[in-house]
């Protein structure tokens, strides 16, 4: 079975550390939970009318943002595939938020509130 | 090659030029891409938000602990799809008949759950005509329905196949696809909902 470090080696020469060991299904469990109780988190932060609202807004960006990255990383298992796929979606990403961005600025989306 | 995480029984590098799954790689780059797509719709939505100048309101027609116990129902069915892959990498194919078969149940009940929502919405005043909010938060959440409703068909396919014998452990890929496509469908709404739903 090779290890993460040497499937990371092979990513560098293009070749895919697919062979990473994969998580089982108790972990998979103990992930599901964690996003269970982030969601229940983020509900509760909604109904939390004595916080702030700008700090709601960032806690709720943070906590998307976590389940976001525990999601595509675990259950999408780019933590443990090649590094091309990590690339080919971050592309991806990196580019909706930078256009759409550069849109809601332009439109002062942000200055309204 | 161990199995304790229950990675396929024989995974054999692809002749490419990456040494990668051609298949694997257009769905990464698919997905890639439906990044630009809901992007699209999530910025129509924040540049409308507030513009309405007729109600409803989203504050007049959220009801927020609904719509969180339907989150919390697609963010369960991504676990249930990743045992669907685990139990076909281990060649266990009842349990992946059972695995995908709850997945599609899950993501019916979310889609059922979408059809009342709007329902109520409709009821309410709120039409897809009705205001900017109406136009662009049917827009957006229909579109993620209609792809969740894409996933299920697909998934309902894999179940159909696999009673067939049709899906053997050497094409576990078709699962891990699909898996991939329908763990996507479920991050989009990660962001839906707290964009569209809980900020306020």
């Amino acid at each position: 079975m090779a290890t993460r470090e040497q499937a990371e080696t092979h990513a560098d020469a293009t070749l895919p550390p697919e062979d990473i060991e994969h998580p089982g299904p108790r972990q998979y469990v103990v992930v599901a939970v964690v996003l269970a109780v982030l969601t229940a988190l983020e509900v509760a932060l909604f109904y939390m009318d004595f916080i702030p609202q700008p700090v709601v807004v960032g806690a709720l960006m943070i906590l998307m943002i976590l389940k976001f990255s525990i999601v595509a990383l675990w259950f999408m298992h780019l933590r443990f595939d090649s590094r091309i796929y990590r690339r080919l979606f971050i592309t991806g990403i990196i580019l909706a938020i930078s256009v759409f961005l550069i849109v809601l600025l332009t439109f002062g989306v942000f200055l309204r509130d | 090659m161990g199995q304790a995480g229950g990675h396929p029984a024989a995974v054999q590098t692809p002749h490419t030029a990456t040494g990668l799954d051609n298949r694997k790689l257009g769905m990464w780059a698919f997905l890639g891409s439906e990044c630009l797509f809901f992007g699209a719709l999530i910025s129509s939505y924040l540049l409308y938000r507030g513009r309405s100048i007729v109600g409803p309101y989203p504050e007049d027609v959220y009801d927020i602990p609904y719509t969180s116990v339907s989150s919390f129902v697609l963010l369960m069915s991504s676990l249930t799809m990743v045992l669907a892959l685990n139990a076909i990498q281990r060649g266990d194919h009842r349990k992946l008949r059972a695995w995908l078969l709850a997945t599609a149940l899950l993501g019916i009940t979310f889609v059922g759950g979408q059809v009342f929502e709007f329902t109520v919405f409709v009821k309410e005043g709120l039409t897809i005509s009705r205001n900017l909010f109406g136009s662009s938060f049917f827009v957006l959440t229909g579109f993620h329905g209609a792809h969740v409703t894409v996933g299920i068909l697909m998934l309902l396919t894999l179940f159909g196949q696999s009673l067939a014998g049709h899906l053997p452990t050497e094409r576990a890929l078709r699962v891990e696809l699909i898996g991939l496509y329908w763990h996507f469908v479920d991050i989009v709404w990660i962001v839906i909902f707290t964009i569209v739903y809980l900020i306020p």
